[in-house]
């Protein structure tokens, strides 16, 4: 034990300690990096993409290379810095990119289409809603939200371990038969 | 020959951690942009009529506001008249920088582009305009409506080029524009923008039959 | 919030659809008309689970109810959502085969 102090109390150079330093500082900014460019895992919470996600919490898996809306369509799951909550982010659905036409819908409401009103997403903007509608806060609360809140695009689901899964993109060619 | 190879790779080991912490203070800390574009005349760029392609530089303070919080707080100490860089609602990839004109709960009288004659800044988002004098000439929220506070990535902390000055946003309310010591832009600057702003009308405005 | 945008009602979405928006002024869409009947029709599945409408659950239960949207996505890229406006054309289009057919029969 004694042994080991001694050795470190060697090898502590004003020199070495600043090198150690430097280097552990750089390793953090390194990693604070990686974490908001590149690849991020956090802890939802929240009905409103009930099935998707688990209302009690499911740790997902979120790619930062899609942030400000880059390489996103219609029906990929982002997460975004809350418009009307500082500090808090949001999980839905993208329903519409810019230039694309959506059904207004009141909030809360159980069904799609209802009131035969319209908008256009205007640029640079897009429109996001829940799976869960009757439980979901989303653009039928507080509009269309502009793409630069978005912070990445959510591709994962990793823990729990045994429900671990892609999150689908869920915009398919459709099956009716009218 | 194996000396010169050893050499370089000892600078390089050296050097590599400066290249994170360094990417790491552009982003978070302090950074400089260039100003391109006439919304902001004549407090910046305010030679835009001679010369388009001159720019000023500016240097932005990305901490939150001075001091006011640890980075994954978030929290943002606006006051009007600062000079903010956010993520333009019309352009996610483009940085624009305007002033901030309203707090929420501010009436906003409007002006050109806008449909709606006043319009009341909500809870987390700023009124930001440019300070041109012809609203033609600006891209603000007189188009694209309020701006979320989640959007503001910096405040502009001083000009760097062409000339060196410090932006102080107290002066906006008594319409005094730091190191413009001929008075070049005139006493009372942009009177008329502060007069369509009524501050905290959400108190004001008492929503009772009476 | 969002830049004011106007809203419009659901039978008028086909000429709505050739109005595009460019640094927030409209324009008329090049290249013709964007025809919605030829586009590729897409849906996407969202659920109405435990709606408080429906009254307190017994604990432990959770009923979904399937909404489905409707999407026509056209070569151009733009997408439009046609829940409100497909039940529209359904109904134009049945009210036309029944006056090609009365007139058929009438003309016989």
């Amino acid at each position: 034990m004694s042994r080991i102090l001694r050795e470190t109390l060697r090898r502590a150079t004003p020199g070495g300690v600043f090198r150690l330093t430097l280097d552990g500082v750089g390793l953090f900014c390194a990693c604070t990096l990686i974490w908001e460019h590149l690849i991020t895992v956090q802890l939802s919470e929240g009905p409103s993409m009930y099935p998707t996600f688990n209302p009690r919490g499911d740790y997902l898996l979120i790619s930062r290379v899609h942030k400000h809306g880059r390489g996103i369509e219609v029906g990929d799951v982002v997460r975004f810095y809350h418009p009307t909550f500082l500090g808090v982010n949001g999980a839905k659905r993208v329903i519409g990119m810019p230039g694309d036409f959506v059904c207004r819908d009141l909030p809360f409401s159980t069904e799609v289409g209802k009131s035969q009103e319209m908008i256009q997403v205007p640029e640079g903007h897009v429109y996001v809603g829940g799976d869960n509608l009757p439980w979901s806060r989303d653009s039928r609360n507080y509009g269309p939200i502009p793409m630069g809140l978005i912070n990445g695009k959510i591709i994962a689901r990793v823990w729990p371990l045994s429900k671990a899964q892609w999150v689908q993109n869920t915009m398919q060619p459709a099956q009716l038969d009218d | 020959m194996g000396c010169v190879m050893y050499e370089r790779l000892r600078v390089l080991r050296i050097l590599a951690p400066i290249v994170p912490i360094g990417l790491f203070f552009s982003e978070h800390v302090l950074g400089v942009m260039w100003v391109s574009g006439p919304s902001m005349t004549p407090y910046l760029n305010e030679d835009y009529e001679q010369m388009h392609t001159k720019r000023d530089m500016v240097l932005v303070n990305m901490w939150p506001w001075g001091g006011a919080g640890w980075p994954w707080e978030r929290t943002r100490r606006l006051e009007r008249g600062m000079v903010v860089t956010f993520r333009s609602p019309a352009n996610p990839g483009h940085i624009a920088i305007k002033r901030v004109v309203g707090l929420p709960g501010d009436r906003i009288t409007t002006r050109d582009p806008c449909m709606k004659p006043s319009q009341i800044v909500p809870f987390n988002h700023v009124w930001l305009e440019g300070d041109a004098a012809d609203p033609k000439r600006s891209l603000d929220s007189n188009t694209y409506g309020p701006v979320s506070i989640s959007l503001i990535t910096g405040r502009v902390m001083a000009v760097m080029y062409p000339r060196f000055r410090m932006l102080k946003w107290t002066d906006w309310e008594q319409g005094l524009v730091e190191g413009d010591v001929e008075r070049k832009l005139g006493d009372n600057y942009r009177h008329e923008v502060r007069d369509r702003v009524s501050k905290e009308a959400v108190k004001l405005e008492r929503p009772v039959l009476s | 919030m969002a830049p004011l945008v106007p809203i419009f009602s659901a039978e008028a979405l086909p000429d709505h659809v050739s109005i595009v928006r460019k640094n927030f002024q409209e324009r008329r869409r090049k290249g013709g008309p964007v025809e919605l009947e030829k586009c590729k029709l897409m849906e996407m599945v969202q659920y109405s689970c435990n709606p408080p409408q429906d009254g307190i659950p017994a604990p432990g239960v959770v009923v979904c109810k399937p909404v489905v949207r409707l999407f026509r996505r056209c070569a151009n890229g733009l997408t439009v959502e046609t829940t409100a406006w497909e039940p529209i054309r359904l109904e134009e289009e049945a009210k036309r085969k029944a006056a090609e057919s009365s007139s058929k029969v009438n003309s016989k």
